[in-house]
């Protein structure tokens, strides 16, 4: 852990990262390890508050029922104001990727718990289903023309070849952008937040400083880990309006 | 074994200074954000339409100062 | 009040009346709410475009890598990628400005338009494609 047994400056941010097998044994393709164990709790804690808390379907709602109508409510305005009517079809897999990665954010801020999303094999697997699934719409809906989408037109003639491969790296900027901005926040904001705790350690009473940052770091990382699932949720509705309006 | 030595010496010398182009990326957001500021507060009825330029010019000088931490991390595990 | 006690009309009304009440609520309270996550999703935007240039220009570099490992040319492609990489990443920025000027604007329609809708209708939300796609 951050802290050493005398006292001194001993800082390990990294090891909270560690995938590690829960049962012993050795590390294989199915595994059960903690990052296993928290991506499931993070479903089985959503499907506590979407489907538990929902099922008496009360005309006026309790205090569970209100706080998942209003994350319900919430995506799918986001949704329309984005993509518009067309986009609802897809609602409810934006919506699974914006709880699915706010419960793990949030349940990576207890303690001793572990942070899925820092992991970028995790959010690389999301952003690359999202950018498979939104060029498979692409080319569902305009077929052959969703590769005018990286034939630049209005370009001078030999300027094209050039301007194409630009347009096509950009496309796939954007599924590496969207995975590493969401791990490389949660890995960042829980590194800071153990290099602190080494610093409490290490200063004795003094630590008192770096306790009273911490506080502040911690509701900043409460605000981090709710911004980045919108974030990420808003992205993917804007790439799902590019495939399904072409512009 | 010398040579090694010197290698590695190199290699945390050079990442620590690579790490320098944060504080050309701090200095250059910095006056991008001031100078947007100074003129916001001249004519703020023309602030909203800008913001865009402004965080090009933040996400412009920011990624400079990310490019030296890539510089600094890959001397550090890749080289 | 038990999920299976039909409303009869009156209890319809009223719960119409309650609903109009809610959405004025709401839109009395819209504008102090939107303050704070605007600047928060202003970090937000910078945070993006500045990964968005990174990740233009390292996707370059590797793409040139890996075709200079394949043919053996040390360094020309690497170069000649990593510039395109580097406005790819200008590309993608510039997009991501573009569309946040456009929700922007969007946005400062909306608001000026007096009393808007709590809730966007049909209309007003096919209005604001309109403007986004052109």
């Amino acid at each position: 852990m951050a802290q050493s047994e005398d006292g001194g400056l001993h800082i390990d941010p990294m090891s909270q990262f560690l995938v590690k097998p829960l049962f012993g044994g050795e590390m294989g393709l199915f595994t059960i390890t903690n990052a296993t164990l928290w991506m499931a709790l993070a479903v089985g804690a959503s499907s506590l508050l979407l489907i538990g808390a929902v099922k008496q379907r009360a005309l006026v709602p309790g205090r569970a029922q209100s706080v998942a109508e209003l994350l319900y409510g919430f995506v799918r305005q986001l949704v329309v104001d984005i993509t518009g009517e067309e986009g609802l079809k897809y609602f409810p897999y934006i919506f699974t990727l914006f709880v699915f990665i706010l419960f793990s954010n949030l349940l990576g801020m207890l303690p001793y718990s572990f942070a899925v999303t820092s992991h970028i094999a995790v959010t690389g697997v999301l952003a690359l289903m999202v950018f498979v699934t939104v060029t498979a719409i692409g080319f569902i809906k305009h077929g052959a023309h969703f590769l005018g989408f990286f034939w630049p037109k209005d370009a001078p003639g030999p300027l094209r070849p050039v301007l194409m491969v630009i347009e096509l790296i950009s496309y796939f900027v954007r599924p590496i952008s969207h995975s590493i901005r969401l791990g490389a926040n949660m890995l960042a904001g829980h590194a800071v937040l153990k290099v602190f705790a080494g610093f409490v350690g290490a200063l004795g009473v003094f630590g008192v400083v770096p306790l009273a940052a911490m506080v502040g770091l911690t509701a900043f990382e409460f605000l981090v880990a709710v911004i980045q699932a919108y974030v990420f949720a808003i992205l993917t509705c804007v790439y799902l309006n590019d495939a399904l309006h072409m512009h | 074994m010398e040579f090694e030595a010197a290698a590695a010496l190199g290699k945390y010398i050079g990442a620590g200074l690579a790490c320098l182009a944060m504080a050309g990326a701090g200095i250059g957001v910095g006056h991008v954000a001031g100078n947007f500021l100074a003129g916001a507060l001249r004519n703020p009825a023309a602030a909203k339409e800008q913001t865009a330029t402004l965080f090009i010019g933040i996400a412009f000088a920011e990624a400079l100062g990310i490019f030296g931490l890539v510089v600094a991390m890959l001397l550090l595990f890749a080289v | 009040m038990p999920a299976d006690a039909t409303p009869d009309e009156g209890g319809a009304a009223k719960l119409e009346a309650i609903e109009a009440r809610i959405d004025a609520l709401r839109a009395a309270r819209r504008p102090k709410r939107l303050g704070a996550e605007e600047k928060v999703s202003a970090a937000a935007l910078a945070w993006r475009m500045t990964t968005e240039l990174v990740v233009g220009v390292g996707l370059g570099f590797a793409i040139g890598w890996w075709i200079d490992g394949a043919a053996g040319t040390k360094p020309l492609f690497l170069l000649i990628f990593g510039a395109l990489g580097f406005a790819a990443g200008v590309r993608t920025m510039l997009r991501s400005a573009q569309e946040v000027s456009r929700r922007e604007a969007r946005g400062a329609e909306q608001t000026g338009a007096s009393a808007p809708p709590a809730r966007p209708g049909p209309g007003a939300s096919a209005d604001g494609r309109q403007t986004t796609r052109g």
